[in-house]
């Protein structure tokens, strides 16, 4: 579903991201862990064809993102850091609003269901998103990819800055997803929600993928071990 | 379809935001409130062009008996007709002069203009709606979309439109159809006010082609707003966030609506000085001494154009001396006097009206920068209040200047005997004397002068909107976006 060959990105000669290759497969979530700067967000961005690879190539369905950004995105549903919303307008009408910008005309129940299964409180359903937390924006953002129907599920650190409980429903739901068939690419920091969710996890380190690791073989206090030995190697390369 | 999509969301969030009502409350009572002044205006006018013609008559009539030749120099003024949509644009009105007082041997310049009669707070530009659509429109225009692309941009919602597979010209055909379609609900109200105003209300002078002059005025106004609305989502996908978008797009307005009008004027002027009122007359005095040397000129050697005059009224009655013609010479010279000035007050007044030309020549270069002159300029030739028409006032003035003095004339050369200087016409005779009837010139006299300000529009429009889709284009590209 998702594929990097020889992915990378440069800004003004400062490597963001260099000679990624990976593959993700329909049903598994690929985990991005690292350091600020360590080329997560950039490789989601490449992916979702924001940025242009300075080599390689990103393809999605095996077609290439750069000759096609737009249709590459149609498979693609995107939940960044905090889903923006349009303020004025209530959950249901983003909603419909993001369905049908991605083809979807859904009736009232249909999407209703959604914002149900995202978890969003029904009596939420209906006020400006101006006054939904981030945890119920998160939630829109997942009704959304489900009323897309989306394959794919591009996530640049979607947990940051959710309570405990709202970042437990995210990971469940993204479970569900991923059991339902639905490829995942999640930059993050949070190694516990990571091992949660993940079927692999990578570490990028300094725009490098420096291991993949199979969630399932690790436990959190193993990943974090690990983690923390790659971050060091970093510093002494660097020393 | 997308597109679609884009702009029923644009509808509706303009809707749920309340601005837009907001907006059009307040450019609607603007609205009331200038074109209500305007009516006020033009009624006020107009009800007193139609007393002091009246009065004016009846001064005329009731002179009694009256040498023709004093009465020419008694004569009568010539009121200025004020068309109907001068409450919808004053333009050069207040500065034109409102009256012509039609005397012998002399082309009075128009008088009693309406600045000069005004308190000095009037130098603050009047408000009137077609300042409201040409000054505060663009401005309401500017609130209303400077976040178009910014606001968008600093929530994070269009990099998560983007990211639904939404093309960039998709997103901009959907911002366009959404501002159009927030420009039309902002003037179709204030259109069918201006319509219902001067069809209903007004009092001033009716303009026989005024359905075409107001659907003109709704056209050159949709494509000024229309440049404005592209450059406000230009600018507004150029900047980062809604408040540089503001700032810039203030600063914008301020100079293209403002500053620049203003400093065409200026330019205009500075380039192309045009003559005081004192200068003016002295210039006419020079005219009229042409001839007759000085008036009055009894006892005074004849002037050579007054010998070549004699020698041709000698020539055309065959007699050796001017008692001897079958009419009195004295009364054929008044009219030749006048035919010999004629071309002369033909020329000045051209020579001014070509100054005048020549500051709106500097005025329209200016026009590749603001749009705004190109509309006003556009506007009062519209509405029939500007220099085009106050100068067709004023030929017309002088056609019926020289009906009449040549109708007194001939009274004279024909009906007083030997002795003109003693001849009383009779009171009967005042009423054969026709009355001024013209009305405002149609509009088709002038569409070749309005046609170049027409392209700029057009021009200035087109290139906003290039520069819109460009900049929508650029901000949909999140690598080169700001």
């Amino acid at each position: 579903m998702l594929e990097a060959r020889e992915l990378s990105k440069s800004f003004n000669g400062v490597v963001a991201l260099d000679g990624l290759n990976v593959e993700v497969q329909e049903g598994e979530i690929l985990c991005f862990l690292g350091a600020n700067g360590a080329g997560k967000t950039t490789a989601i961005n490449l992916f979702l064809g924001f940025l242009e690879p300075t080599r390689g190539e990103a393809l999605i369905k095996g077609k290439s993102v750069r000759s096609d950004p737009v249709s590459a995105r149609e498979h693609v549903a995107y939940i960044p850091e905090r889903v923006a919303l349009y303020p004025d307008l209530s959950g249901y009408e983003n909603l419909r609003f993001f369905a049908e910008l991605a083809g979807k005309r859904l009736g009232e129940s249909e999407l209703l269901e959604c914002l149900d299964t995202a978890g969003l409180p029904r009596d939420a359903n209906h006020n400006p998103a101006s006054t939904y937390s981030k945890g119920m924006q998160q939630k829109v953002g997942i009704a959304c990819a489900l009323a897309k129907s989306a394959e794919i599920l591009l996530l640049d650190e979607p947990l940051a800055g959710l309570d405990p409980k709202a970042a437990n429903e995210f990971c469940s739901l993204l479970r569900e997803m991923r059991n339902q068939g639905v490829a995942g690419l999640m930059a993050t920091h949070d190694l516990f929600r990571a091992r949660e969710v993940a079927s692999r996890i990578g570490i990028l380190r300094d725009g490098q993928l420096v291991d993949v690791i199979a969630a399932a073989d690790v436990t959190a206090a193993q990943l974090e071990t690990l983690y923390l030995e790659h971050m060091h190697e970093g510093r002494e390369d660097a020393a | 379809m997308k597109a679609g999509v884009i702009a029923a969301k644009e509808a509706l969030v303009a809707r749920r935001g309340k601005r837009l009502w907001a907006l059009s409350l307040g450019v609607i009572a603007v609205m009331v409130a200038s074109m209500a002044i305007g009516l006020n205006r033009t009624a006020t006018f107009e009800t007193e062009r139609a007393a002091a013609a009246e009065s004016d008559k009846a001064v005329w009539l009731d002179q009694g008996f009256r040498n023709p030749h004093k009465a020419a120099h008694f004569s009568r003024y010539v009121f200025k007709p004020i068309p109907t949509l001068a409450s919808f644009d004053p333009g050069a009105i207040d500065f034109g002069g409102i009256a012509v007082w039609m005397e012998a041997h002399i082309q009075n310049p128009s008088r009693f203009r309406r600045a000069e009669s005004t308190g000095d707070l009037s130098r603050f530009v009047g408000l009137s709606p077609a300042w409201v659509l040409q000054v505060i429109m663009p401005l309401i225009v500017i609130l209303l979309l400077f976040g178009a692309y910014a606001g968008e941009r600093e929530d994070g919602t269009l990099r998560q439109v983007m990211s639904y597979g939404v093309s960039p010209g998709a997103v901009f055909k959907g911002k366009l159809r959404g501002a159009s379609s927030a420009l039309l609900k902002l003037l179709l109200p204030v259109f069918a006010l201006i319509a219902i105003a001067v069809f209903v209300f007004d009092r001033g002078y009716p303009q026989e082609d005024l359905p075409v002059r107001l659907a003109g005025i709704v056209g050159i106004y949709g494509i000024y707003l229309f440049a404005f609305a592209m450059l406000t989502i230009g600018v507004s996908a150029l900047s980062p966030s809604r408040r540089s978008a503001a700032v810039s797009l203030l600063a914008i307005w301020c100079l293209v609506t403002v500053l620049l009008p203003r400093f065409a004027n200026d330019a205009a002027v500075t380039a192309t000085p045009q003559p005081d009122s004192y200068q003016t007359w002295k210039d006419l005095e020079e005219i009229k001494a042409e001839y007759w040397g000085v008036i009055p000129a009894f006892g005074i050697p004849l002037t050579d154009i007054r010998k070549r005059e004699m020698a041709r009224f000698l020539e055309k009655f065959q007699v050796a001396n001017v008692e001897d013609a079958p009419v009195p010479w004295s009364a054929w010279e008044l009219q030749a006097s006048e035919e010999y000035s004629d071309p002369l007050y033909d020329a000045y007044y051209a020579g001014l009206n070509d100054l005048y030309g020549r500051q709106e020549d500097t005025r329209f270069w200016l026009t590749a920068l603001s749009p705004t002159i190109s509309v006003m300029a556009l506007s009062s030739g519209l509405s029939g209040s500007d220099r085009l028409h106050h100068y067709d006032f004023v030929k017309s003035a002088e056609e019926h200047r020289r009906v009449v003095i040549r109708q007194l004339n001939e009274d004279l050369l024909y009906n007083s005997g030997a002795d003109p200087m003693v001849y009383e016409s009779p009171t009967s005779f005042w009423g054969e004397v026709a009355d001024y009837e013209a009305g405002p010139p149609p509009l088709t006299n002038f569409t070749g002068s309005y046609l170049p300000y027409l392209l700029v529009m057009v021009l200035w429009a087109s290139g906003a909107f290039l520069f819109a889709r460009w900049a929508a284009f650029r901000a949909a590209n999140m690598e080169t976006a700001v």
